[in-house]
């Protein structure tokens, strides 16, 4: 009794575990959907949680698209967040605290691209990146930087010297 | 003299509390308005040229002389494009020409697309457009949602709302995160 007991719970928190990386939260002053135009807003306060990753914004719009199966239903194919965005990405092996005029999430790439003014720094291993547009891999943690002929890519890495005495 | 004006009160006394007292019986009479019709289980359809409407179900339809009254009513209609069916449902249903109060366990439903429960909802016939200011919490796309202050058109499909908290279960593929 006592074994089947400890496997239900097993099962039930391995459940849950799953349920949570497929589950993603919005919170906002303001909600509105238009079903015609495929469009969810939030504004005001907008918190996302994904994951272990956060995003802080004034504005945020969800794409929906109509699933393939028929069912009448819609899932989410691009996040757009707009005005005083921070996030912060948490990978296996990186932690990213990044900046920009806009930040676009593609659930089906996983991929976060911060677009104009980007900033990006890894708390891991104190890496800075600067860049017009910065890619980040929601899985590797691999980040690309693109750069514009105003404002070139700018990496800065610390790097620990040993001070002779 | 004493006693004549003492009488002289007591009879003004007597006098004005009969007065007060016949006021507000009527104020009693007029809140508590006897029903026009009262119908039990009762089922109204309403057809056009072409299909049925609306159908209206209650356990207790009662009529009065401006409002009229559900118990436990059931409020189906036709989308006009998407041939879906919008069923609203509460435990009271208080009708006033296009205004319907719904008061407790109020439910909406549209296909798979949204489904809804709160505690009040103003909607109305007209413009198919329900409202409220109390929590709720709803289905939409999937996906779960609550806040306050509903604004729902039931014909355009737009919905808004304050203080909102919107769960996505998506289906990106972020095992190793």
């Amino acid at each position: 009794m006592q074994v089947i007991k400890i496997f239900m719970f097993i099962l039930l928190a391995i459940n849950m575990n799953a349920n949570s990386k497929n589950k993603l939260t919005v919170d906002a002053i303001n909600f509105s959907a238009e079903d015609q135009k495929n469009l969810v807003v939030f504004s005001g306060d907008v918190k996302m949680n994904r994951v272990n990753d956060k995003l802080y914004a004034d504005k945020l719009v969800i794409k929906l698209k109509e699933n393939i199966d028929n069912s009448g239903t819609k899932e989410p194919i691009l996040y757009t967040a707009t005005g005083n965005v921070y996030l912060e990405i948490v990978t296996l092996n990186k932690h990213y605290i990044a900046k920009g005029n806009k930040v676009i999430y593609k659930p089906l790439e996983n991929k976060y691209i911060i677009i104009g003014n980007g900033y990006a720094e890894d708390k891991f291993d104190n890496r800075k990146l600067y860049g017009d547009k910065i890619y980040i891999d929601t899985i590797t943690g691999e980040a690309k930087i693109d750069g514009s002929k105003k404002k070139p890519i700018r990496f800065i890495m610390q790097l620990e010297t040993k001070e002779k005495k | 003299m004493a006693i004549d004006k003492f009488i002289y009160i007591l009879f003004i006394i007597v006098i004005s509390t009969q007065f007060v007292d016949i006021s507000s019986n009527d104020k009693k009479v007029s809140k508590k308005e006897q029903p026009l019709m009262i119908l039990e289980n009762s089922i109204v359809y309403s057809i056009n040229k072409n299909n049925m409407d609306k159908v209206v179900e209650s356990k207790v339809f009662s009529k009065f002389k401006t409002t009229e009254v559900l118990e436990d009513g059931i409020i189906v209609t036709r989308d006009k494009d998407e041939n879906i069916n919008n069923i609203l449902s509460a435990d009271f249903m208080i009708k006033q020409n296009n205004d319907i109060e719904l008061i407790d366990n109020v439910k909406y439903n549209k296909g798979n697309n949204i489904s809804l429960n709160t505690s009040k909802l103003n909607y109305n016939t007209k413009t198919q457009i329900a409202t409220n200011k109390v929590k709720f919490n709803a289905i939409y796309n999937k996906n779960t949602i609550d806040g306050t202050h509903l604004y729902l058109d039931t014909q355009n499909n737009i919905m808004k709302s304050k203080n909102t908290h919107f769960n996505i279960y998506t289906k990106d593929n972020n095992a190793s995160n």
